[in-house]
C-alpha cells in the first residue's frame, strides 16, 4: 500500500465510512512502518472529530413555526369572479358584433368612401398591384351575402361558446 | 448531511407542494433541514448569537428562491448554498470583524519565525499527543480564513463530495481540493508553531 493509498482510505474511515477488514489490514501494516502516515491519519481522525464534535446550537423548538410564522405573505391572485369573466366576454364579444353588424349596415357608406379615396396616382398604382380593388369588390360581395339574422345567429353563437369556455377557466382556477 | 433516495424523493414532493401554496410543506422541509443547516452555520460563524438568525434568514431566502430551484442538485445541497451565502453576507455586515479574520490569512504571517520549512510535513507525535490538541484545534479552525473553514466544515462534518462542495460554494473542484489541503496545512503550521513558542517559553 502506497502512502497516498493509505491516507484515502483513513480519510475515508475517519468520516465514518465503512473500511474492509482486508484494507484495514493492509492499512494498519503501513502505518507500523510509515512514521508520516500514522502523523497524517491521526491528524485527519483528530480533525475530522473535532469538526464533528464542534459544540453547535440546536434549533429551538418553536423554529420552523418562528420561519413559517416570519414568510412573506403569499401572492395571491385574486380569483376572477364569474360573473366578470362573463361580462367582460359577453360585453367584448357583444361590442365587435355589433361594430361588424354597423360595417356591414353601412356597408355603402364606407366602402364608397374607400372606393372613392383622393389618393395619389402613384398610391393607385400600388393599389391596383396588390389588387386593392379586387379586394373590396370581394368584401362587399361576401357582406352582400350576409343578412341581419344570421350575422346576429353567428354573433349569439360566438357569445355561447365564449360563455361556456369562461365558466370551465373559472371552475379551474377556483 | 446523508439524505437517502427516499429522502431526496419527499424532499421533492415538499418542494412540489410549497410551490402549490402549501406552507405546512415548506415547515416539514425547515424541520427536516434545520439541524444540519443549524449544524453548518454554527461551525462556519463564531457567534453563537448570530446562528439562529443566520438560520431563519437562510431558510426565508430558500422558500423566496424556491420557484429558480430545478431540483438538478439535492435539495440539502442547495440549502447549505444558500446558508454559507448567508454567512457571507453577514460576514460582511460585521467589517471590523472581517479585518481582523484577514489579518489571519494565510498570506500575512510569511514571517512567522516558527513557521515549519515544509507545511506538509507530519505533525510531531507530542503535538497530537497534548491534552488539548482539540480544544488548540478548534481555536485554530475558528482563525482560518471563511473559505478554508467552509470547505472544512462541508468535508468532515457534512460528508460532502468534492463536486457538492463547489456547488455549495459555487467555486470549480479543484479549488475546493486546494482550499481543503492549504487549511490542512495552514493548521498543522498553527499547531507547530504553538508548540514551538510553548518550547521556547518553558
Amino acid at each position: 500500500m502506497t502512502c497516498d493509498e493509505a491516507r484515502r482510505l483513513a480519510r475515508w474511515g475517519s468520516m465514518g465510512t465503512s473500511v474492509g477488514r482486508r484494507e484495514k489490514a493492509a492499512l494498519e501494516a503501513h502505518l507500523a512502518e510509515c512514521a508520516a502516515c500514522r502523523g497524517e491519519v491521526r491528524f485527519e481522525r483528530v480533525l475530522a472529530e473535532t469538526l464533528r464534535e464542534a459544540p453547535t446550537v440546536a434549533a429551538p423548538p418553536s423554529f420552523a413555526d418562528n420561519v413559517l410564522a416570519a414568510l412573506p405573505p403569499p401572492v395571491v391572485l385574486p380569483a376572477p369572479s364569474l360573473w366578470s369573466l362573463w361580462g367582460w366576454l359577453v360585453g367584448g364579444l357583444a361590442l365587435a358584433a355589433g361594430s361588424a353588424f354597423g360595417m356591414w349596415h353601412w356597408r355603402d357608406l364606407w366602402l364608397g368612401w374607400m372606393d372613392g379615396w383622393d389618393v395619389d396616382l402613384a398610391m393607385q398604382s400600388v393599389r391596383a398591384q396588390l389588387g386593392w380593388q379586387y379586394l373590396l369588390n370581394e368584401l362587399n360581395r361576401v357582406l352582400g351575402l350576409l343578412t341581419a339574422s344570421s350575422t346576429m345567429l353567428t354573433a349569439v353563437a360566438l357569445i355561447a361558446v365564449a360563455a361556456w369556455g369562461a365558466t370551465v377557466l373559472a371552475g379551474e382556477r377556483r | 448531511m446523508a439524505s437517502t433516495t427516499a429522502g431526496t424523493a419527499h424532499d421533492a414532493e415538499l418542494v412540489r407542494r410549497t410551490l402549490d401554496g402549501d406552507r405546512r410543506a415548506f415547515g416539514e422541509l425547515v424541520r427536516r433541514h434545520q439541524d444540519a443547516v443549524f449544524g453548518l452555520v454554527s461551525r462556519l460563524v463564531g457567534a453563537r448569537s448570530d446562528v439562529e438568525d443566520i438560520a431563519q434568514d437562510a431558510f426565508l431566502r430558500a422558500y423566496r428562491a424556491l420557484p429558480t430551484f430545478r431540483g438538478d442538485a439535492q435539495f440539502g445541497t442547495w440549502l447549505y448554498r444558500i446558508a454559507w451565502n448567508t454567512c457571507l453576507d453577514r460576514r460582511e455586515q460585521q467589517a471590523h470583524r472581517q479585518e481582523h479574520e484577514v489579518s489571519l490569512g494565510p498570506e500575512d504571517d510569511e514571517d512567522d519565525p516558527h513557521e515549519p520549512a515544509d507545511p506538509d510535513a507530519p505533525l510531531p507525535d507530542e503535538v497530537l499527543e497534548a491534552d488539548d490538541v482539540r480544544e488548540r484545534l478548534a481555536h485554530h479552525l475558528g482563525q482560518l480564513p471563511d473559505h478554508y473553514r467552509a470547505v472544512l466544515t462541508l468535508y468532515y462534518y457534512g460528508q460532502q463530495s468534492y463536486d457538492e462542495i463547489a456547488r455549495v460554494l459555487d467555486i470549480p473542484m479543484n479549488t475546493v481540493k486546494v482550499h481543503i489541503h492549504r487549511a490542512k496545512a495552514q493548521l498543522r503550521k498553527a499547531l507547530v508553531a504553538e508548540r514551538a513558542v510553548e518550547g521556547w517559553t518553558s
